[in-house]
């Protein structure tokens, strides 16, 4: 153990660039592969959770009762499906489409704090690169997503997905700006944008500090997230499918899957930014009191998870005017409603 | 109240001459033959004076062996009276042209263009008689007409060759062989006018103009039809419709099947409600017959018909919630279940869950199972009560009327005059229901009220049908207090040769005014039978309801009228 | 506005999930069918007269009557069963309301499968629920086969005794010729039945031992 320590920290001291180039490679690695199994895992949540809405099992049969190996079934399938491209599509726009939308995803994911680990009294968040802007880039980076979608839809030569890509553009300019607010307000209480920081200064959750603010923030999510209530650039039963309609295998597999990935990272946008972060009283059981910090967050994520889905069964879906009127001539009014509010009261909350 | 003789005597008064023979059947069915000449003039007395506002149909009769066809024009009231005038004009078979009443009528327009791509029969005046059930290479080859020898078998996979057209994608096409072309089975040419798409074309405007594809096959659509829609960004400009791609000929099949045969095919035109159909068949075949229904059958065949309307508007509007709602929609579920007990119930009587073929000539098949009352009772009380709810929940959804409240608004006025009939009719405010207007079986002795809405949108179509389940539950508590005991079919059996007659029978069916016109020359065949289904005009009001909608209330507007294209194209 | 409202909306799927699922566990549990079901046929050969009607009625022509050997060949003269196609089948059950034996009737089972079309043609050894073993068949053909021969020899006997009758009464003349053969024709059954009675008594004893044995035999077969 000791030489294997010694001759890393040699290596890192003789050749600085490519070590912390191996070590970024091997981050990326693991933060890829732990998200995107964490987004299978929403994926199976969904299906679970919309079958007991609907009053049936779910998946049962691969992996047990609970269906656990279900996705990986459908992911083999998907990557065993035989590969079309539409002859008239633009095919640069149409294969960099899927990988532009990966690429966001992972952008967003390298900034969010996925929870922390308590070790003597101090809480050391877990990031892969811990910016003190964070909370402006992630919003930010989650827009990319958008261009995925709008590169899909376009670059698909089909009047379907041309109509979905203009609806997911429509929603994304819509509801940046509410969502952006929202978040310098919260910025403003917390004094400081770095996410990490913001988890850590909440003495008081910014959910019942901010109640306008994180209504409105909680809806504008829904939306860049196209969920129902919002789903109209994927409304299946107008659009078929909507940007992705020309896709098919492991093209339409990563497309699609990227929603699930975002919705993960948009509800550890949420728990941190109103809902206190990792917060919570440590256990004192030995091991778990180390990582306690991570279990609150992530029941904290559970929660807001089911919350969306929960959502999804139980609402009809807005037509894209409806969208774009409720985007601009409430949620916004609003959102400046909970900024003055914020600057107005923020300094009691120090 | 006007009755049919009164109809006669004004029509007869006003315009001597015009007709040419009549019958009086009853107080509500009357049988006239007119001059081809004056049927325009007949026609606008009895809409103008009369209270006629009701152009329900028409069919086309092929007399061979006495070288002439016919045209029967259906004209109804919209509940000023009940009488069901039936107008036939003769024409000769070698050149049959018929005036055309389209410009006084606006729903004639599909009637008379079917019964040109079917029988050859030619209208004059009529805007645009281009096919509308057959497909554009088959017109020209008058399929219903009786000395039609049979067409080229278009399914065989081998025969079909790929060919370029000029827009650059690749059509199949399959040529007659030598043995069809001196068969005589294949036109040698076509009348000469544009295909649908190229009509669909001349209508681009402009470059920010496109036609979008809702059907045959789309996730919306229960049924195939093809719906085209002009789009500039995301409004409708103008909707096109076509039919015929369930098209299974059954008015023709059913000549060559006997009568009890030709049964199990009125199950297949709207299999969500082929109770109804059965009904509408027998009904006609027991009017011909003089044939009285005992009163246990009839209480049966009421009940069974209730139910299966409390199933259809179950399934018709869960599935339509789907359409706005997306597929893990709470409430619609519940109605799913809520179905399957129904259905239950039809299946313990009737050994189907689908196609009952069930109501035969003079009575039922089966009598009702041990048990069936209470189960009955136990069942519809639980789905009272969750009706109940589904209203409430609509009631106070803000999202729901977003999406609902003024989408697809019919007035009365026009709804009268596009002839459609059924939920999307009495949401508009017309209290019109066969139930009441035609009453056939026991309904005259049963008390229930015709549910109707104010303004003719889409929400109060779905609230129409939801009304209507509880109506239902009203009627069958009824039924199953009074129901006698007694025998379930007629003791005079039903010969295998019907005699020879008309007849024409009225049902409401779950989706409006279903009417079967069925002939009988003595034979064991029925000579013609015509269906008048609801669908049908409902499907051809919805392109001019479609304009200057967004695409959304596309889907919203032509689910809630709840068409089954199956029925329309039969 | 898009919130107060709304909190019926999100009761509805916790209202579902309260409840138990609705999925039917096929294949391990089958549905409970009533007894109006009609799924496939259930054929009783032994009752079953062979007259077609249900081939007849089919709207898909679907039936077609088959020779098979477990029928009655004293009811079913042609011993002619019906085969059903089920991939043409719509279970309509109008030839179960044809069947004026009432021996065809549908029953509670509802899967069939089969990898090729002849699979599911199904024919009267597979339908049949009921239908005689070897032996009552062949008891029964022997019954038959005794029937036919007295049948035989009656007209045999009748033609003989008819054809001494008229070599004299054509002697008589061609006027009483109908009436004559009207009266041989009486005097024909007459003379048969005399001497038929002698053979038939001898023979009665011996049939009967033999019906009331096949009788037992069929009373046993039903019961098994």
């Amino acid at each position: 153990m000791d030489g294997i320590i010694e001759t890393i920290s040699m290596f890192a001291s003789s050749e600085p660039a490519l070590y912390y180039l191996i070590i970024g490679i091997i981050g990326a690695a693991v933060l890829a592969s732990v998200i995107n199994i964490g987004a299978m895992y929403v994926v199976w949540l969904e299906v679970k959770l919309l079958g007991d809405f609907s009053a049936r099992y779910g998946p049962n049969r691969v992996g047990g009762r609970w269906g656990l190996l279900q996705i990986v079934a459908d992911a083999i399938k998907l990557f065993t499906k035989e590969d079309t491209i539409p002859e008239k599509a633009d095919k640069p726009v149409y294969v960099w489409a899927v990988l532009v939308a990966c690429i966001a995803v992972m952008l967003v994911a390298a900034a969010i704090p996925f929870g922390a680990l308590y070790i003597d009294g101090k809480d050391y968040p877990l990031v892969v690169a811990n910016m003190d802007i964070s909370a402006f880039y992630v919003e930010a980076a989650l827009s990319l997503m958008a261009i995925g979608t709008f590169m899909a839809g376009y670059g698909s030569n089909n009047k379907y997905s041309l109509l979905g890509a203009f609806r997911g553009i429509a929603r994304m300019i819509s509801y940046e700006v509410p969502m952006g607010v929202c978040v310098i307000s919260v910025a403003v209480m917390a004094h400081s944008l770095n996410l990490a920081e913001i988890a850590q200064n909440q003495t008081l959750w910014y959910a019942f500090a901010q109640p306008i603010g994180f209504a409105v923030f909680l809806v504008a999510l829904i939306t860049d997230l196209g969920r129902i209530p919002f789903d109209q650039s994927e409304a299946e039963e107008e659009l078929i499918c909507g940007y992705n309609t020309e896709y098919a295998g492991i093209r339409w597999g990563l497309l699609f899957f990227q929603e699930y990935n975002v919705m993960l990272l948009g509800s550890f946008i949420l728990a941190l930014l109103f809902l206190g972060g990792w917060s919570g009283p440590i256990i004192p059981v030995p091991i778990l009191s180390i990582i306690s910090p991570l279990i609150w967050m992530l029941m904290k994520v559970v929660i807001i998870l089911w919350f969306l889905i929960w959502t999804r069964s139980a609402l009809l879906r807005l037509r894209i005017d409806q969208v774009t009127d409720v985007g601009w001539k409430v949620l916004l009014p609003l959102s400046i409603v909970n900024l003055a509010w914020a600057v107005a009261v923020g300094s009691y909350f120090a | 109240m006007t009755n049919a003789s009164e109809v006669l005597s004004s029509v007869q008064s006003a315009l001597p001459g015009a007709v040419l023979d009549s019958r009086v059947e009853s107080d509500r069915r009357l049988w006239a033959t007119i001059d081809p000449s004056k049927i325009e003039e007949v026609c606008k007395h009895l809409s103008d004076k009369l209270n006629f506002d009701h152009y329900t149909g028409a069919a086309g009769v092929d007399w061979i062996a006495r070288k002439e066809m016919e045209v029967v024009e259906i004209m109804t009231s919209h509940g000023s009276h009940q009488v069901v005038a039936m107008l036939k004009v003769k024409t000769p078979r070698d050149n049959p042209s018929v005036k055309s009443l389209a410009n006084l009528y606006w729903n004639a327009n599909w009637y008379e263009r079917e019964i040109w791509e079917m029988f050859g029969i030619s209208f004059e005046g009529h805007p645009g008689l281009y096919p509308l059930l057959l497909g554009d290479e088959l017109v020209g080859v008058w399929p219903w007409r009786k000395d039609f020898k049979g067409y080229p078998d278009l399914t065989t996979g081998e025969r079909a060759v790929e060919r370029p057209t000029a827009a650059g994608y690749t059509e199949f096409v399959i040529s007659p062989t030598p043995a069809e072309i001196e068969a005589g089975t294949v036109p040698k040419d076509r009348p000469k006018y544009p295909t649908f798409r190229e009509r669909e074309e001349k209508e681009l405007k402009s470059d920010s103009e496109m036609i979008l594809h809702m059907g045959p096959q789309h996730a919306m659509l229960p049924g195939p039809f093809l719906l085209d829609i002009l789009v500039e960004g995301e409004r409708v400009h103008r909707a096109f419709l076509d039919m015929g791609y369930i098209h299974k000929g059954i008015e023709k099949i059913m000549e060559n099947r006997s009568w009890l045969q030709g049964l199990t095919y009125t199950d297949r035109m709207c299999y969500v409600a082929s109770l109804s159909n059965n009904e509408c068949y027998c009904g006609a075949v027991e009017r011909i017959l003089g044939l009285e229904v005992p009163e246990r059958a009839q209480y049966i065949r009421v009940i069974l018909e209730e139910l299966s309307r409390i199933q259809s508007h179950l399934i018709g509007t869960g599935e339509f919630l789907t359409l706005i709602a997306g597929v893990g929609y709470a409430p619609w579920n519940f109605m799913i279940i809520d179905r399957e007990s129904v259905i239950s119930l039809i299946e313990s009587v009737t050994g189907a869950r689908l196609t009952h073929t069930f109501v035969r000539f003079g009575g039922v098949r089966n009598d009702l199972p041990e048990g069936f009352s209470e189960k009955c009772r136990s069942s519809l009380k639980y789905i009272e009560s969750r009706t109940k709810e589904y209203i409430e929940l609509f009631e106070q959804d803000p999202i729901y009327h977003m999406r609902m409240e003024d989408v697809g608004a019919l007035s009365a006025e026009t709804a009268k005059r596009v002839g459609i009939s059924g939920p999307p009719l009495r949401a508009a405010g017309v209290a019109y229901d066969m139930r009441k207007e035609d009453p056939i079986l026991v309904y005259p002795e049963l008390d229930f009220k015709v549910a109707t809405g104010k303004k003719g949108d889409c929400a109060d179509r779905v609230d129409v049908r939801l009304k209507e389940m509880l109506e239902s539950i009203h009627i069958i508590d009824q039924c199953l207090d009074r129901i006698p005991s007694g025998p379930i079919m007629a003791e005079t059996k039903v010969p295998k040769k019907i005699p020879a007659g008309e007849a024409y029978y009225r049902v409401e069916d779950p989706r409006g005014e279903m009417g079967m016109y069925v002939i009988s020359d003595g034979g064991d065949k029925p000579y013609r039978v015509k269906v008048r289904g609801p669908v049908y005009a409902t499907l051809q009001t919805l392109p001019p309801l479609l304009e200057g909608v967004y695409i959304a209330d596309v889907v919203a507007i032509a689910g809630s009228m709840d068409g089954c294209p199956s029925e329309a194209d039969r | 506005m898009l919130k107060r409202k709304m909190l019926k909306n999100w009761g509805w799927p916790l209202k579902v999930a309260r409840g138990i699922e609705v999925t039917r566990l096929y294949p391990e549990v089958m549905m409970e069918l009533p007894a109006a079901e009609r799924g496939i046929h259930e054929l009783d050969a032994t009752t079953c007269i062979g007259c077609g009607s249900c081939a007849r009625i089919c709207p898909n022509s679907c039936i077609e009557m088959v020779p098979c050997r477990y029928g009655n060949p004293l009811k079913n003269k042609k011993m002619q069963f019906p085969q059903i196609d089920y991939g043409r089948c719509m279970f309509c059950g109008l030839c179960v309301d044809e069947c004026p034996a009432e021996c065809l009737k549908m029953g509670k089972k509802v899967t069939m499968a089969g990898w090729e079309r002849q699979d599911i043609v199904r024919g009267p050894e597979k339908i049949a629920v009921k239908k005689f073993s070897e032996k009552e068949v062949a008891a029964l053909e022997a019954e038959a086969k005794r029937i036919a021969a007295e049948k035989a020899a009656a007209k045999k006997a009748a033609a003989k005794e008819g054809a001494k009758k008229p070599g004299a009464a054509a002697a008589a003349g061609g006027a009483n010729n109908k009436a004559a053969k009207k009266k041989t024709a009486p005097a024909g059954e007459g003379s048969p039945e005399a001497t038929e009675k002698p053979s038939e008594k001898t023979a009665e004893v011996p049939a009967a031992a033999k019906e009331a044995k096949a009788e037992a035999k069929t009373k046993e077969g039903g019961a098994t």
